[in-house]
């Protein structure tokens, strides 16, 4: 609708007698986001890929050498091990997110005093930094001086080394990437569980339908298409996860956390690798491409489905 | 009917136990950061104590290096917020009000780069930073800090000038503006909010970042998360008390903190107007 009040000529009376003219007007004001993007990020992405078909590593001339990179990382076991432990990362994390991020956003919904001040306290998290995320859960879930191994000695179940152990280290961090992430699903759940209007549910409850049932048969049908966006999304996000992880445990330990970017890191930049490290990179974006495209699909269902 | 009344039990643990799960870990952070060694160090978790700024003192006197940190972050973050409202507040207002011959459904393209995981850009961009002396100058990572950020920042803007009604603007015309004056009369002093949640998006972003400011600087460009996790690591080897840790944590996390609670509004309502438009 604006389209067309824009595309009007007379609107303007500098820019738009010739169209020729606000074409290069408009053109000439995006450029320079397209060629600083392109310089940033596409170009090194295409070297990347480019890298990856070569020896290279830091202060040698790469030399081609076909698929020996692709080959020799999808036939290493660490590889795939990585791979697999991302998968299990990436699922209790963002299960958990979209779980309890559905439910609170649900609660929230529906409570009125202190809404403004209790939102503020659950997003809190989203301002912590990856350093400081792994500062507090390094304390707090510290052997000797943490306060949470303090509760569990208590309650009888002695000390756990939850960072420092082979079987509790990747639960531990998958954990607490949930609980950095949690906030970013309710900041997308809240507002479309607030739009859900009261009646629907008052309707629903003069028909005698209990809370359970309100909740599985309008609840969970309406919001359906936000919460496969917010999933989605938080896939691609946690699926790169990288510095809490890294500060924690190094990938430790012996590799029980070594998820897809901290083998990519090591590659790279603790072998000096970077042939090898360009060929992961590029797998992880395969990877990354496959769940996006979902959500693009998403997005554009979406947008069809409200302009017609 | 009282709202609160539909809810359970339940709901009502579940709530409380997520706000203090999302509150008290961060709580710790500040509270110990005031504490004397031996509270930190008690078998019996100290809640209440006499605060002291001993932590500061030693932070300040043995960790240089944070301050330094701290400027840097403090330089790439400000410079971080420029790059991108120069490059996004032109290209947000063509993509609003000049969205004829192609420019419109250009922008569509920078969805892509949002799907982009940031670690790949580093395997390329390290040489060539390291080559041409970028990772030696903030100007580094203010340059990939920005890029990506700005495929938010313009969908973000934009919808903030689409809101503008195109008769203010015409009005303006009228009385002689040409587009760029009627840009910044009639249309900047309008979008302010879009260009603080802009703002805020960088500053997170920039400030926090810890995978780019490890891989692209030197001991020279070092930003406060990096030395950060330094210290963290430094506690096992003795260099670093967990004091003087939890005191550079408080500091490196209260700008950003304060920041966001004065402004969350303004940060939940863009987040909501950007992702709505993707």
């Amino acid at each position: 609708m604006t389209d067309v009040a824009l595309s009007r000529p007379a609107a303007s009376p500098h820019a738009s007698r010739v169209p020729i003219r606000e074409a290069l007007q408009g053109w000439s004001l995006v450029a320079p986001l397209y060629l600083f993007v392109t310089a940033i990020i596409v170009i090194p992405e295409i070297w990347a890929l480019y890298l990856s078909f070569t020896d290279y590593s830091v202060g040698r001339t790469p030399q081609f050498v076909g698929l020996a990179n692709y080959r020799a990382t999808l036939s290493a076991a660490e590889f795939w091990m990585a791979a697999w432990r991302t998968l299990q990362f990436v699922a209790i994390a963002v299960s958990l997110e979209i779980a309890i991020g559905l439910w609170l956003a649900c609660i929230l919904a529906r409570l009125r005093a202190f809404r403004g001040i209790i939102i503020a306290c659950l997003i809190a998290p989203i301002a912590m930094s990856h350093a400081v995320t792994a500062t507090m859960w390094g304390y707090l879930l510290d052997l000797n001086v943490g306060p949470i191994n303090f509760l569990t000695e208590v309650m009888g179940f002695g000390r756990l080394p939850w960072l420092s152990s082979e079987t509790l280290a990747l639960l531990t961090v998958a954990f607490i990437e949930f609980w950095a992430g949690m906030p970013h699903v309710l900041i997308m759940l809240f507002p479309v569980r607030a739009a859900l209007s009261p009646e629907i549910y008052e309707a629903a409850e003069l028909d005698g339908a209990t809370a359970r049932q309100s909740f599985w048969r309008i609840t969970l049908p309406l919001m359906m298409p936000a919460l496969l966006i917010a999933m989605i999304f938080r896939i691609i996000i946690t699926m790169r996860a990288f510095g809490t992880v890294w500060i924690l445990t190094k990938g430790g330990p012996l590799e029980s956390s070594e998820l897809l970017s901290i083998y990519l890191y090591k590659t790279g930049f603790s072998y000096w690798n970077f042939g090898q490290a360009a060929a992961i990179a590029w797998l992880m974006l395969l990877i990354t491409a496959a769940a996006s495209s979902l959500y693009m699909l998403r997005l554009y269902r979406d947008a069809a489905g409200t302009t017609t | 009917m009282d709202s609160r009344s539909s809810m359970t039990l339940l709901d009502r643990i579940v709530l409380a136990v997520a706000i203090a799960l999302a509150v008290i870990p961060i709580l710790v952070v500040i509270a110990s950061s005031f504490k004397e060694g031996r509270d930190i160090f008690s078998y019996r978790p100290v809640i209440f104590f006499w605060p002291t700024l001993d932590n500061y003192a030693s932070l300040g006197m043995r960790w240089g290096k944070f301050q330094l940190g701290l400027g840097n972050s403090a330089v790439v973050t400000l410079g971080s917020i420029a790059l991108v409202l120069a490059v996004c507040l032109p290209a947000a207002y063509a993509l609003s009000r000049l969205p004829r011959h192609g420019v419109g459904r250009s922008s569509s393209a920078l969805l892509i780069i949002k799907m982009l995981p940031p670690l790949v850009v580093t395997v390329p961009l390290f040489p060539i930073f390291s080559s041409v002396g970028l990772d030696n100058s903030r100007v580094g990572l203010i340059l990939v800090y920005a890029a990506f950020e700005v495929s938010l920042s313009v969908m973000i803007l934009k919808t903030f000038i689409d809101a503008v009604p195109l008769e203010v603007e015409e009005a303006a015309f009228l009385d002689g503006c040409d587009r760029l004056q009627a840009f910044l009369r009639v249309i900047m002093p309008l979008i302010w909010p879009g260009i603080i949640t802009v703002a805020i998006f960088v500053a997170l972003f920039a400030w926090n970042d810890y995978m780019f400011g490890l891989i692209l600087t030197t001991s020279r460009t070092v930003t406060a998360p990096v030395v950060l996790a330094d210290m963290l690591s430094g506690i096992g080897e003795g260099t670093a008390t967990w004091g003087e840790v939890f005191a550079a944590a408080t500091l490196q996390m209260i700008p950003v903190l304060a920041f966001a609670w004065i402004v969350q509004r303004q940060m939940f309502f863009g987040a909501l107007r950007g992702a709505t438009k993707g």
